[in-house]
């Protein structure tokens, strides 16, 4: 056991050492924080060049649930990605498919790390790693579900047993791919769910621009397309009846489920120019917020997010009209669309009307803990290709709702510095700043 | 940050049977809002109980919405599994998806899915408290305290709030999930608890230290879940108590 006064010498040496790291990256360069790596899997795409032209012909993934019998659902259709495009893929990177038994989201996870891999090297020999994805809850097993039921009687029968019915729990993709890679770094999960691979960026980003890790693979993974997921979603009222989802549209009735994966390769800026990667973009803020409201419904008000707002542009030195671009949470539920759209205007002022902004859950869906960094990819490729992805199914915006979404079709739109929007379950806000790379 | 300045540990609240404080009916009446009880599983009665332990030992009130922070680690689905039973109570022996939306799903409560969300915990404080600043929520291994910790020092330490809520609670009692192979190994147990951090030079009237803030790089969670059970992603940061306690009372 440590005396009190090696106690205090620690407390001291871990806020010098903190301390240490903000000093050296007050200068030049050496705070910068790079996107060298990106990889997605989405119901409209696998692969980011997929991902690209899907989103550019504002191609719809949103079809009738194929992989288990919805039929009696509902709401039955969702942002599927469909087995037969699945399995092909994880056979041609050697995936073992019997690992979508386990867990689905495991395969999407595995998939995205390996394209990844595809234009990167992880070289976990000489750098600190860290690996931080954002994961939604459990897939619950109806058929275990069911087994349990009939078959073991009671309750009290069933205490201290393991039915099983949760196969893999939430942080058994980052555990599985850490033990497969073996970083050097940290390997965290987060779960603020919708927010979730949002915060798990920021948080990477933040670890990288304090000194504290050299390079990052964050992202995030979900799929709850499963009956019991399906169902939870159903019984809370959150999706669209229509089975279509339509950000600011003034018929919106709510989200439509999607499914998938996203992961990135952060690293310092040093390191990237050291190794000779291909920037894609760089991150410049990131702040998180919470709305201390309700657990279902947005704030009104829309404080927490504007904050959140207003401290993204002050962390990176940015005014409003620095703004060209956002990438919108834009889940087409009544109340999202209605707040989001308020958080931006009392943040941004009167430059809100001039920006483009994006719902592409229209197009994918909603992807959960991995809709924030399917979100930050549209983001970056907006950027490179001075392109604004269309929000689809916009037939009548509605009145509350008075931005340029780009309704229905790609805009050519010069994007300097762009922000990426992500809202969680309680009212946990995310926001990114990302900026097109400059080597200056 | 000057280096003069120090991230202070001023409030504490706990429940584990190793300090004989257990999750009892009172603390559950004091500590947890009538309306949040029926929601809240039992594992998030022991974050809410232990939260409410260690927010009455400060005046959080003090600062700004924006300037309070919460870290948390939740561990997996906290939702109990009997509230799936009554969708399958209509089935003899074969489950058939075509009709069993219409006629066991919809006796699922909506309920049931907002309580297996792994961030209900922190999204009830931080309705509760008014915390409207920077978060996260971790779901990991034993370990996964740590990384809330520091989070929190952190963001005190990039002036990114003024006070930082850090927080665990487990409960592997009645546990329905893979860890189920650690339990088997292990004694099971459950605990919570929840740290306020605030800095040094807080003007806020009344702060004082009442445990010396280090993080031991080198504890060894093995020992305690040894000692005292395994309590899951709660284990770390009990056990980093479990050391600042210990020194302060020797």
């Amino acid at each position: 056991m440590k005396n009190n006064s090696e106690n205090k010498k620690i407390n001291q040496d871990h806020q010098f050492n903190v301390n240490n790291a903000n000093n050296a990256n007050n200068s030049n360069n050496a705070n910068r924080v790079v996107v060298t790596g990106m990889s997605i899997v989405s119901p409209i795409a696998i692969g980011v060049d997929e991902y690209f032209n899907a989103l550019k012909n504002a191609t719809s993934g949103i079809t009738t649930v194929s992989n288990f019998d919805a039929s009696s659902f509902p709401i039955s259709v969702a942002g599927e990605i469909k087995n037969k495009k699945l399995i092909q893929k994880l056979n041609e990177k050697n995936i073992d498919v019997s690992l979508m038994n386990i867990d689905r989201k495991l395969v999407f996870l595995l998939l995205a790390f390996e394209e990844l891999l595809t234009n990167n090297q992880i070289n976990n020999e000489s750098k600190i790693i860290d690996m931080i994805i954002g994961t939604g809850i459990e897939e619950f097993f109806i058929e275990d579900a069911k087994k349990i039921v009939t078959k073991e009687k009671t309750i009290e029968e069933l205490k201290g047993r393991s039915p099983y019915i949760i196969r893999a729990i939430e942080d058994y993709p980052t555990f599985y791919l850490n033990q497969k890679i073996k970083l050097k770094g940290v390997a965290l999960t987060n779960v603020s769910n919708c927010a979730a691979s949002a915060q798990a960026i920021g948080i990477a980003y933040q670890r990288i621009k304090h000194g504290l890790c050299e390079q990052a693979i964050v992202g995030g993974v979900d799929s709850m397309l499963n009956p019991f997921g399906l169902l939870g979603f159903t019984r809370l009222g959150a999706l669209s009846e229509r089975g279509r989802c339509s950000p600011f549209d003034s018929k919106r009735d709510g989200t439509v489920l999607g499914e998938g994966a996203g992961l990135l390769l952060i690293e310092s800026y040093e390191s990237a120019i050291k190794r000779g990667a291909k920037i894609h973009s760089e991150i410049i803020a990131y702040t998180s917020s919470c709305d201390a409201y309700n657990l279902t419904h947005p704030d009104p008000s829309a404080q927490a997010v504007s904050w959140a707002i207003e401290q993204t542009l002050k962390k990176a030195n940015l005014y409003p009209q620095d703004i060209d671009y956002i990438n919108a949470h834009g889940t087409a539920t009544p109340l999202n669309d209605i707040t989001e759209t308020l958080a931006i205007k009392k943040a941004l002022g009167d430059h809100a009307y001039k920006i483009k902004i994006s719902a592409i859950k229209s197009m994918i869906g909603h992807l959960i803990a991995a809709a924030g960094v399917a979100g930050v990819i549209a983001t970056i490729l907006s950027i490179k290709n001075n392109m604004a992805f269309p929000t689809i199914n916009i037939k009548n915006v509605d009145a509350d709702c008075d931005l340029d979404y780009v309704a229905n079709g790609t805009q050519e739109h010069k994007i300097n510095i762009a922000l990426c929007n992500s809202f969680g379950f309680g009212g946990f806000n995310s926001i990114l700043a990302l900026k097109k790379f400059n080597m200056d | 940050m000057n280096i003069d300045e120090k991230i202070i540990i001023t409030g504490v609240g706990i429940i584990h049977h190793s300090l004989g404080l257990q999750l009892t009916s009172d603390l559950e009446k004091k500590y947890i809002a009538k309306k949040d009880f029926k929601l809240s599983p039992r594992v998030t009665k022991l974050g809410l109980v232990a939260m409410g332990m260690a927010a009455e030992m400060i005046n959080i009130n003090f600062y700004p919405p924006e300037d309070r922070s919460i870290f948390i680690c939740s561990p997996s689905t906290t939702s109990e599994l009997e509230e799936l039973f009554p969708s399958f109570s209509y089935l003899n022996d074969k489950l058939d998806l075509k009709d069993y939306y219409t006629r066991g799903g919809v006796k699922i409560n909506p309920l049931w899915f907002i309580r297996s969300l792994s961030n209900l915990a922190i999204a009830l404080i931080s309705i509760n408290y008014n915390i409207e600043g920077v978060s996260c929520n971790w779901s990991d291994n034993a370990i996964c305290g740590k990384h809330a910790l520091e989070e929190g020092i952190k963001s005190l330490i990039r002036n990114e709030s003024k006070v930082a809520i850090v927080g665990a609670f487990d409960s592997i009692i009645s546990l329905y999930q893979q860890k189920e192979k650690i339990c088997l190994e292990n004694k099971n147990s459950e605990g919570a608890v929840f740290l306020i951090l605030e800095k040094s030079n807080s003007k806020r009237p009344g702060l004082k230290a009442i445990y010396d803030l280090f993080i031991d790089n080198n504890l060894n969670t093995n020992n305690f879940i040894n000692e005292y059970g395994n309590c899951g992603v709660a284990t770390w940061l009990l056990a980093q108590f479990h050391n600042w306690n210990t020194i302060k009372n020797i």
